[in-house]
């Protein structure tokens, strides 16, 4: 007690000298120049950052639209003197880009919406019942998002084979309503965490109106749970759409093969159209690597645009709903 | 993470509830069996897909299985055989460890300072985009474009850089040397790991009360680096949790930007993981018993991880 009113009194005298007003600002981050250098080298640094983290993207972007003659003119760094599109086209034909696309939008949108069905389902029952075997359950749950998928990825196979699940996209989407499938473990966290900080009193009305719980969770519980859906469908959503490990192994006919697994087949059919042509001395090493070049990054943009375009409209809400669920807390 | 406590809090007033009266017990009694029908769908297909299969793959790490005749019992012979006289396995496991043990951390220390700072700015979601938009890009896409920079000519973008300044003769084939595939593997992998783990720093910091640092102000905290150390990285041990977790899975699965970068088997095995070898004994060659076995030692070694961060982090102490 009493060294805290020392403390405050020293504090009254560092503080409120002149106005009597407390200047935090000023206490806090020291000095005023020492607090302008730190950010500016915060700035710098961050910036320099960020253009590290940026860069691989500016150059796709400009390549995919760089003409043969630009590609080779090593003057030509950042803006291209004519923008060629057709790579565009030359990439939608090789990729196959119309089934790949047709094929990841299916099964990510059914896995997504699974993932959201199930886990917050699941979430609900850990959050608000008590029953015999909870906490082992819970700790499986748990468990099956500290190790990684592949280290089940053996028996899974084992057992979608017997089932003739292979060659379909039952293993990707099946799970996911069960409410495992890719990080599901973690969707269910995320949910359980939300469904903890609702007050039970809302349950205990929906109950006394006549509802029966089934009834309160899909009328009354799932609707206020919109951020922590929103959070789960955006990570779901990335997630398998860039999985490569699971598709590759469970799908190895070309027509059904997601967009992704599109692109090393892709690079293989550009290699074999470089075979094909003519030899030209003057340009021998650079005719592969233009070839390529553009057309690959063209095929590379196809692929990440559609989830980058749709995380650009999801991304205020996605923050926020991260930072109201807090995601683990 | 919290789940020790809400459980004790729950076993506290189901015991009010189940001896104040018979009726409320047999309430009791309806809200179990609601409950069991909510995990049921989890319960019985998480038997079904996960825990059947993880027992089976368990002990058909102990036989020969091609999956067209039946398993053979042949004892501890795979693990023998992976632990003793598979170097192709050792290297794996060598280069997951080294793999883990730099871009785990690094990609962690720097998530958490970059959300740290960028924390502290104005334009934050700017800046949050700029760091999160590598990690929702697939890894077999963007380590394809990696791939032109550390193109092995002289054209690539490094070598031309490294040959402008003087630093090497002749073009490194990057993808093609030993000593080189591992490093480019990781630089696009820590490039690639400011995912989920950053964001949930992000919202943490968001959540940490700015009373608090007013109050340790007051205490005498001076610099950022004590309030980062003293308030900031206490609070935040669910969410540092969380990322060391994430961090584990993502360094010990690390699969896809490997094979586009060196392909299976890479060069010499240089770039060959755990993952990879399971991939490689699994679904190339059919050996599913001792690709079992493979899997048993990762699962162990991430779990043994996983609970060892959960022992660092656990908010008891």
């Amino acid at each position: 007690m009493n060294t805290q009113r020392k403390a405050a009194s020293v504090f009254d005298r560092k503080f409120r000298k002149r106005s009597g007003t407390i200047n935090l600002e000023k206490f806090k981050h020291g000095s005023y120049w020492s607090d302008r250098i730190f950010r500016l080298l915060v700035y710098v640094l961050l910036f320099d950052l960020v253009f590290v983290f940026l860069f691989p993207f500016m150059y796709m972007f400009i390549t995919s639209l760089k003409t043969d003659a630009d590609l080779m003119d090593i003057t030509v760094k950042w803006i291209p003197k004519t923008l060629k599109f057709s790579n565009y086209k030359m990439a939608l034909r090789y990729l196959d880009a119309a089934t790949g696309l047709k094929n990841s939008v299916l099964v990510t949108g059914l896995a997504v919406l699974g993932h959201i069905l199930s886990c917050s389902f699941i979430a609900y029952g850990f959050a608000r019942y008590k029953f015999p075997g909870r906490s082992m359950l819970f700790a499986l749950v748990i468990v099956s998002f500290i190790v990684p998928a592949q280290t089940i990825i053996v028996p899974q196979y084992i057992r979608y084979a017997s089932l003739r699940w292979t060659n379909s996209y039952k293993p990707l989407i099946i799970p996911t309503f069960m409410g495992f499938g890719l990080k599901g473990g973690l969707f269910i966290f995320i949910f359980r965490q939300f469904f903890l900080g609702v007050p039970k009193e809302l349950e205990e009305a929906a109950i006394i109106d006549g509802c029966g719980s089934f009834k309160t969770y899909f009328a009354i519980i799932l609707p206020i749970a919109r951020s922590s859906i929103l959070v789960s469908a955006v990570l779901a959503m990335v997630w398998h759409w860039n999985d490569y490990f699971e598709p590759t192994i469970y799908i190895t006919k070309t027509q059904k093969y997601l967009l992704p697994q599109m692109l090393p087949s892709m690079y293989e059919m550009m290699k074999m159209e470089k075979q094909t042509l003519p030899f030209d001395p003057l340009t021998m090493t650079t005719v592969e690597r233009t070839l390529n070049e553009a057309v690959v990054m063209a095929g590379t943009v196809i692929v990440i645009l559609p989830l980058l375009i749709t995380y650009l409209f999801l991304q205020r809400h996605f923050l926020q709903g991260i930072e109201r669920t807090g995601l683990v807390e | 993470m919290a789940v020790d406590m809400d459980v004790r809090t729950g076993e506290q007033t189901a015991h009010k509830t189940s001896f104040s009266s018979w009726r409320k017990s047999l309430k009791k009694r309806e809200r179990e069996i609601t409950a069991y029908l909510f995990l049921a769908p989890f319960v019985i297909l998480f038997t079904i897909f996960i825990i059947i299969p993880v027992a089976v793959s368990f002990g058909l790490s102990f036989t020969r299985y091609n999956m067209l005749e039946s398993p053979v019992w042949i004892g501890l012979t795979n693990f023998k055989i992976l632990l003793m006289d598979d170097d192709i396995f050792l290297i794996a496991l060598k280069n997951t460890l080294v793999f883990a043990f730099i871009t785990g951390p690094l990609g962690y220390i720097m998530s958490f300072m970059a959300a740290w700072v960028i924390n502290q700015l104005k334009y934050k979601n700017a800046f949050a985009l700029a760091f999160y938009a590598p990690s929702i890009t697939s890894g077999i896409a963007m380590s394809v474009v990696w791939m032109y920079f550390f193109s092995g000519d002289r054209y690539g973008l490094i070598n031309n850089i490294l040959i402008n300044l003087g630093f090497i003769v002749e073009p490194i084939l990057w993808n093609m040397n030993e000593k080189t595939i591992l490093p480019v593997v990781m630089i696009i992998s820590v490039w690639m790991s400011m995912g989920t783990g950053f964001l949930v720093f992000l919202a943490g910091l968001q959540n940490v009360s700015r009373e608090l640092y007013e109050a340790a102000a007051i205490d005498g905290i001076g610099s950022r680096f004590q309030e980062l150390w003293y308030i900031t990285l206490p609070l935040m041990k669910p969410q540092l949790l969380f990322g060391a977790i994430n961090a584990i899975v993502g360094s010990f699965g690390v699969f896809d930007i490997a094979v586009s970068v060196a392909g299976i088997p890479s060069p010499n095995y240089a770039a060959h993981t755990i993952v990879a070898h399971l991939y490689d004994f699994a679904f190339i060659r059919f050996q599913m018993g001792y690709a079992s076995a493979v899997s048993v030692c990762l699962f162990a070694i991430t779990f043994v991880l996983g609970r060892v961060s959960m022992r660092l982090f656990s908010s008891e102490d």
